[in-house]
């Protein structure tokens, strides 16, 4: 099924809460970064994890939420059951 | 519009949602046996658990004027436990010929352990046996993709299944592919939190197209909303999608996967009442 509006129409409407979104995982890092003991967690794994995922965002071009879907999966292991 | 929820846990929700979702056009609903926030001590409380979604179920929802259905299983949480689960799967039989059950569900896998790859396969093959419909509930966060795959593998192991009798549900942007190119019906379940949302959901409609896909609420104990569907509608509406194609994602899909199951009957809301 095609989308129903253009890329300008999509922006103008979701403008403001993508905005949101972005302010909310910054104000989310910053409460991190304000704790006690930030800076014992820069090397954790979770945070690895999403400094990944905002990275991907960066990517150009459509299929981003499959890719962090991806990124924040375990690994599948091809013939786990032997077939 | 009217609509079906075809997931929805009902035994953890109150009258007045029943209510609430009939006001908005919910017309039917199914009910998917699943875990009752604690592990049940004994095959009685799995039988008790039957009876609420085969005799009491159907009676709330008909008050207010909604068509229930139900699946039975023993769910993957409690599939830890081989010994109980295969005596569940042993007393299913039982319930199989009530009015409102469509098969078997939903069963899955939830950590992806060995107990409960042993108990999907036995409940797969139960389905085989008896030929009934089956609905796979897939992992939630990171165990989802592997999971998906790993059920999808397990199916494939038993020749004597079709894609095409089976729903994998909780497929997000990284799995709906999977179910729908290995000839799978699928569902999106909409939380409010963490999960899939109403948008997201009209993404991938728009993305993997709307054949053999359908959504749902879960309406579970957890943060969820019963009237997720409704909000679903409301996102494609915005989008300016018309009706016809709201439609067949939110009522022909989950209509046309029930009518699989030989005991579904239906009786379209346009021809009750007098
Ligand atoms: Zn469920």
């Amino acid at each position: 099924m095609p989308t129903t509006r253009s890329a300008q129409e999509i922006l103008e409407q979701d403008f403001l809460n993508m905005r949101c979104l972005i302010l909310d995982l910054a104000a989310a890092l910053d409460r991190i970064d304000r704790a006690e003991g930030s800076e014992t967690i820069e090397n954790h794994e979770q945070m690895a994890l999403l400094q990944g995922g905002i990275d991907l965002l960066k990517q150009q071009g459509a299929g981003r939420a499959a890719q962090v879907q991806l990124h924040f999966s375990d690994q599948y292991e091809d013939g786990w059951n032997g077939k | 519009m009217y609509f079906i929820d075809p997931h929805v846990h009902m035994v953890s929700r109150t009258t007045d949602d029943y209510e609430i979702m009939a006001r908005m056009g919910c017309t039917a609903i199914s009910e998917p046996a699943f875990w009752a926030g604690y592990d049940r001590g004994s095959v009685e409380g799995f039988r008790d658990y039957f009876r609420q979604l085969t005799d009491f179920e159907p009676k709330r929802a008909a008050a207010v004027g909604i068509q229930h259905y139900t699946w039975l299983c023993i769910n993957a949480k409690e599939a830890e436990n081989v010994e109980l689960s295969r005596e569940v799967i042993a007393m299913i039989p039982e319930f199989l010929d009530k009015p409102n059950v469509l098969g078997i569900g939903e069963i899955g896998l939830n950590k992806n352990t060995p107990n409960e790859c042993t108990i999907f396969r036995e409940h797969l093959e139960l389905a085989a046996k008896t030929d009934e419909l089956i609905l796979i509930h897939t992992p939630h966060l990171s165990d989802k993709y592997k999971g998906t795959r790993m059920i999808i593998d397990m199916i494939k192991e038993n020749s004597k299944i079709d894609p095409g009798r089976i729903l994998i549900d909780h497929v997000e942007e990284h799995t709906v592919k999977l179910a729908l190119d290995n000839g799978f019906w699928c569902g999106m379940t909409l939380y409010p939190t963490t999960k899939c949302t109403p948008a997201r959901a009209a993404d991938i409609i728009e993305m993997a197209g709307d054949e053999r896909i359908m959504a749902n609420s879960a309406g579970d104990w957890g943060p969820s909303k019963p009237t997720a569907v409704a909000d679903f509608i409301m996102e494609m509406r915005k989008r300016g999608l018309n009706e016809a194609k709201i439609k067949k994602v939110v009522y022909e899909n989950p209509l046309g996967f029930f009518s699989l199951s030989k005991r579904f009957q239906f009786t379209p809301p346009e021809q009750r009442g007098e």
